[in-house]
């Protein structure tokens, strides 16, 4: 709690137009807990009851682009830590980023890499009688025949 | 319009405005008390400037009703008192003595304000601008700002306690 005289000093600061904003809120904040206070400060109660009451309806239309513009700030910093850190991460999981897995083993020969990939291309293309084999049902075969 | 853009598109035209504002009232520091009053007005309409064709019209439109109802003013200067010993004999400040919620009355001295005043506290005190900040909105500086605001606030003080005395009186 902030003592009387304190208080009685920012109240002359703020009649004499004076107090920063920071101060006024201590005031507001004074007057809206303070159980005890002398007779000729207690006067001042409704007055910063009042200015708490109306800039709790008005106040997010003044600090609304402050905050605003500190989260775009907050957004890019984490937005740039999260980045690098995943950068960071692939490039310590994979190291090389081109490779190969043949059989379960992970390979950067590039030679080896190429035979592979011809031997599956291979395995996997179809001949002419394989297809009309797969398209042609077998008694339409028989009919053409 | 966020405040880059409204120095550019309105603060320019404050000496046109204070010209204007001193043909009118033919006093240069109601003039200067009009002229920022009617920028703080501003600064609360500007989304409203964004859309606005001819801005200059519009801000010497706003000076010229800012003008005329400081004329009023003065000649009726009963209703919104401007010294506190006016307070025992304006009308129009008897129903606050029935009011029972001290929030209420402040509430009710500050709605009499002039518009400078007011505007000087709602600015300060709820939308919690510092006086540096209001200052360059206005295109003033940082005194006038100071100023104004003590005024206000020492008004609203010395006619509440006017209030509350007199009410724990009777």
């Amino acid at each position: 709690m902030k003592s009387i005289e304190y208080i009685k000093h920012l109240l002359d600061k703020y009649f004499e137009g004076n107090t920063s904003h920071s101060e006024e809120l201590e005031l507001r904040h004074f007057f809206a807990e303070a159980k005890d206070m002398p007779a000729e400060m207690s006067v001042y109660k409704p007055l910063f009851g009042y200015i708490d009451k109306e800039s709790s309806m008005i106040k997010p239309m003044r600090h609304h682009h402050k905050l605003y513009i500190r989260y775009i700030w907050t957004a890019a910093a984490a937005s740039i830590l999260l980045l690098f850190g995943i950068a960071g991460y692939s490039v310590y999981i994979h190291g090389n980023s081109n490779y190969v897995i043949i059989n379960g083993e992970k390979s950067t020969n590039v030679q080896l890499a190429k035979e592979e990939a011809q031997k599956a291309l291979t395995d996997v293309g179809f001949s002419q009688k394989d297809i009309s084999k797969e398209l042609i049902p077998q008694d339409m075969k028989e009919d053409m025949q | 319009m966020e405040l880059q853009e409204f120095k550019i598109q309105v603060l320019p035209l404050r000496g046109k405005m204070n010209g204007f504002a001193k043909k009118l009232l033919s006093d240069s520091a109601d003039a200067e008390d009009a002229v920022q009053e009617v920028m703080m007005k501003l600064w609360d309409k500007r989304q409203q400037l964004d859309d606005c064709r001819n801005i200059e019209a519009f801000v010497m439109t706003m000076t010229r009703h800012t003008c005329i109802d400081m004329i009023r003013l003065r000649k009726n200067n009963t209703v919104y008192p401007e010294d506190v010993q006016l307070v025992d004999t304006g009308h129009s400040l008897e129903y606050l003595y029935e009011l029972k919620d001290e929030v209420e009355i402040i509430r009710h001295i500050i709605e009499m304000l002039p518009e400078l005043q007011r505007i000087t506290i709602r600015m300060k005190d709820v939308d919690g601008y510092e006086n540096e900040e209001i200052a360059q909105i206005t295109g003033s500086n940082a005194e006038t700002v100071r100023s104004n605001l003590s005024r206000a606030r020492k008004k609203v003080r010395d006619i509440y306690l006017t209030i509350i005395r007199k009410r724990n009186n009777i």
